[in-house]
């Protein structure tokens, strides 16, 4: 996965993900940090009537200068100046809804109501009413025409007070960029509106203040200066304040520099076609507005972290213009050179060229910027992506996946950075959290089928006792009484009828090859020498067996369910040895280690035994699984089969 | 002989009853459980005590339990506990008290040899059932155990029964001088020291078989 495909979400979107931090098996210790920084900007909005009225009236000024403008000079004019009021009000509006005395929020209304009330409303009222000689349309058209002065002192106040409406702490130079703002923009505000120049913008055409006794040019241009000087303290105080600032208030005005930075450099850049290009004069206003978003954003802290993201993407997307565009430029002269000037081909080739460049140049760029740019996020996400690459390859196991997360967190070093990137690492971590799931459920399940499986088994030998005892207590002793009962007949009929003597101890007889013929049976199913421990179980077995066998068995009890696994463990070896093995001695050897009890049944046969469906060692495999246990099987074809089999005996 | 039989199934209770009675036995008492039975002995002072292992309550080894309460209580007493299967831990630790004896349940089908065995359990002798003696050599097989002629195990399981090197000639029809060779050489291959007193003998056999030191 490259880093291109990964995306950072703010808190909020983290928040409403199903994602698997609601997951147990996530570490504790991401997701309290998660948790801890998704309600920072958790303040409840509550907008007073007076916001409402603010914003309202803001509509209501902005509905009446459209409908006075409209038709009268370029439509685009009217409305985006009217978008780029109601931008500023609103934000603003915003802002006080949740910090109610935030002065940021009253600067952007005041620049929003100047704009408003006095630019687009003023106009309106100049252009409806200077042909039809309205009153004060005048006024109203010389004070929309100067009202940008006031605008900049506020400009530079947004940037200097930003963003907790409070001055720098720092530095006795910012003190004064307030009122060299002020008295910079009243003083350019009499120059403009006493000068000439201003003739131009007005509907009237004649400034009915010019006046030849006033210095209105020197008074314009010491204004502006000053003016702009404030401005570009107040940036500077910004900047500065950046740099020295950290976490929160680090990204707020990050958010900031970067609208200011977009602002100062479209506005100047596009300075020559701002008269040509009505295109250029809408991207103008429209930047102009990145200000006031971006201050509403840091504000609230909404996506705070997004600036990273943006500022890289913007870099990238210029670098890449620039890059594509100058080499398109000079394949074009290049191949020009070659094919003939204007060749179609030259251009088609070019394109094609800088079309095939444009995506491995990108992620190149991406990952130049991600590197540069934020050196803990690129590392951290690296080593992410190398440890999915290596449990790919199943180099790594899953489970290693918290490890290298906590690694990779904490090669950033503040909580909002790693706030940001989270979303990001686990996005690429998926995978592994994941499989890490998966197989957890699986182990789950896995231990319920053991568990379903020993509880069968289990059942089966309750079901074998108690056809045992069935048999013992009931069909056998009954025989023994009908043996006894013909006996007794036998006795009474004494030596009077040799002929039913002869029959009677025939029957007796068959009686008695019934019992034993029972007993087996009886024994096949469940010994009941099994109730007197594995050791006697297992002599029984050896005495029964049809062959040499020793045995060595510790002469000591176990857990009922431990001794009758083991005695049938050895029983269905030794049975299929004896079928199969054609050995002529077998070896039965129990012991007890570390709290194991191996089994081990071995003999001198042919070997070559395995584990077959419906052989006789499934039946062994299956019962030592059902308990949990361990089987071996060595069985080298004639060099005879030695099973080993380990149960766990503990406690 | 004075019999007292415990048995929890009337109808083998009362064959068992029947079976002493035909063979001229006196049968003093018939219970069907082991509950109280001390004093009910004491009270009828019987010469045998024949008692089946699995009884009420719980089915299990109430027999055994009894028996063993009993031998502590009266030595003297004869006591013979009959099986539905072959219990070697339980039988041979009684069975090295004198006086008691160890019988599958079908044994009694064989009625001259079950009452012969149970009169001499009366009388003091010791009897475990030829099966659990087979189980106990076939445990053993590593020991002298391999050793032994089929033969000389047939001889071994009925000295472990008890019987006299006579009684050993008798049932295997063959001279007593034979009978004293293959002891002898069986003795010699487990490495017992041979002992006049039949009790000693049947110890000396069964404690080998169970791997502990000769008494």
């Amino acid at each position: 996965m490259s880093v291109e495909m990964t995306s950072i979400k703010g808190p909020q979107a983290a928040n409403a993900r199903p994602c698997g931090c609601c997951n147990p098996v996530c570490v504790p210790v991401l997701n309290t940090r998660m948790l801890c920084l998704r309600h920072y900007s958790e303040v409840e909005l509550r907008l007073r009537p007076m916001h409402w009225a603010l914003l309202l009236g803001t509509l209501v000024v902005e509905v009446l200068a459209i409908a006075l403008s409209w038709g009268r000079e370029p439509a685009w004019d009217t409305l985006v100046y009217a978008v780029y009021a109601i931008a500023n009000v609103l934000a603003g509006v915003l802002i006080l809804g949740r910090h109610p005395r935030h002065v940021i929020g009253w600067v952007l209304i005041a620049a929003g109501l100047l704009q408003g009330v006095v630019s687009d409303l003023g106009q309106g009222w100049a252009l409806a009413g200077t042909p039809r000689g309205w009153s004060g349309s005048a006024v109203a058209d010389l004070a929309a025409s100067c009202a940008w002065a006031l605008g900049g002192a506020l400009m530079a106040a947004t940037f200097v007070l930003f963003p907790d409406g409070r001055l720098p702490q720092a530095g006795r130079l910012w003190p004064w960029v307030l009122p060299l703002g002020g008295i910079g923009s009243v003083v350019t505000l009499a120059g403009w509106a006493t000068g000439d120049q201003v003739s131009s913008l007005l509907v009237s055409g004649r400034n009915p203040l010019a006046s030849e006794h006033i210095p209105s040019d020197l008074l314009f241009w010491s204004g502006l200066v000053a003016l702009a000087t404030s401005m570009l303290l107040g940036l500077v105080a910004m900047v500065l304040r950046m740099l020295r600032a950290q976490g929160v208030e680090r990204q707020q005005l990050k958010w900031m520099v970067f609208a200011s930075a977009v602002v100062m450099a479209v506005l100047p850049a596009s300075a020559p076609f701002y008269a040509s290009s009505v295109t250029v004069r809408i991207a103008d206003a429209l930047v102009t507005g990145l200000i006031p978003v971006a201050a509403l954003a840091a504000i609230w802290r909404y996506r705070l972290y997004d600036i990273e993201f943006i500022i890289s993407r913007t870099l990238v997307y210029v670098c890449l213009t620039a890059v594509l565009g100058g080499s398109f430029a000079a394949l074009v002269v290049a191949l020009g050179v070659v094919f003939g000037r204007g060749s179609t081909l030259a251009t088609a080739l070019a394109t094609l060229l800088v079309t095939i460049a444009f995506r491995p140049l990108r992620t190149w760029l991406q990952r130049r910027l991600d590197r540069r740019f934020d050196r803990g996020r690129f590392d951290a996400l690296a080593d992410l992506t190398h440890f999915t690459t290596d449990l790919r390859a199943g180099r790594r196991e899953p489970e290693e996946v918290y490890v290298v997360m906590a690694e990779a967190s904490s090669r950033i070093r503040s909580e909002e950075a790693l706030a940001a990137v989270l979303p990001a690492l686990e996005e690429e971590a998926s995978l592994a959290i994941e499989m890490v799931r998966l197989r957890a459920e699986l182990r789950e399940q896995l231990v319920e089928v053991r568990d379903s499986r020993r509880r069968i088994v289990e059942a089966t030998e309750a079901e074998r006792r108690r056809i045992e005892r069935d048999l013992h207590d009931g069909t056998q002793q009954r025989l023994v009484s009908l043996g006894l009962a013909l006996r007794h007949l036998q006795h009474e009929l004494g030596t009077t009828t040799p002929e039913m003597t002869g029959i009677l101890e025939a029957a007796v007889g068959e009686v008695t090859g019934a019992i034993e013929e029972l007993r087996e049976i009886a024994r096949g199913i469940r010994p009941g020498v099994l109730d007197d421990g594995l050791t006697s179980a297992l002599r029984d077995l050896a005495h029964r067996t049809q062959m040499p066998m020793a045995i060595a068995v510790p002469d000591r009890r176990f857990s009922k369910e431990v001794e009758t696994a083991a005695y049938f463990i050895a029983c269905e070896a030794v049975t299929n040895a004896a079928k199969h093995s054609g050995a002529s001695r077998l070896d039965l050897d129990v012991r007890q280690f570390d709290g194991q009890l191996v089994i081990r049944v071995s003999d001198d046969g042919i070997g070559g035994a395995e584990l077959r469906d419906g052989g006789g060692l499934v039946g062994v495999s299956d019962r030592v699984a059902a308990h949990g246990g361990r089987l071996s099987i060595e069985s080298e074809t004639g060099h005879g089969t030695t099973l080993i089999a380990e149960l766990s005996c503990a406690s | 002989m004075r019999v007292v039989i415990v048995e929890d199934q009337v109808l083998l209770r009362e064959g068992l009853a029947r079976l002493f009675q035909d063979g001229g036995h006196e049968v003093v008492a018939t219970r069907g459980d082991a509950e109280g039975l001390l004093a009910a002995v004491r009270h009828v002072a019987p010469d045998l005590v024949v008692m089946d292992v699995r009884m009420p309550p719980t089915h299990t080894d109430e027999g055994i339990r009894a028996a063993a309460e009993l031998k502590e209580a009266i030595p003297t007493l004869g006591v013979l506990v009959l099986s539905q299967h072959v219990e070697t831990v339980h039988s041979v630790g009684l069975v090295e008290h004198p006086g008691f004896g160890y019988l599958l349940k079908d044994r009694v089908l064989e009625v001259g040899e079950f009452l012969a065995t149970a009169e001499r359990v009366a009388r003091g002798g010791s009897a475990l059932d030829p099966k659990v003696i087979s189980n106990l050599v076939a445990g053993r097989q590593r020991h002298g155990i391999q050793a032994l002629s089929e033969r000389e195990l047939e001889v071994l399981a009925l000295m472990a029964e008890g019987l006299t090197n006579a009684g050993i000639a008798q049932r295997l029809v063959l001279s007593d001088r034979t009978v004293e060779s293959h002891v002898r050489r069986l003795f010699i291959k487990l490495d017992i020291p041979e002992s006049a007193s039949e009790h000693r003998r049947v110890l000396a056999v069964l404690t080998h078989l169970r791997g502990g030191e000769a008494p």
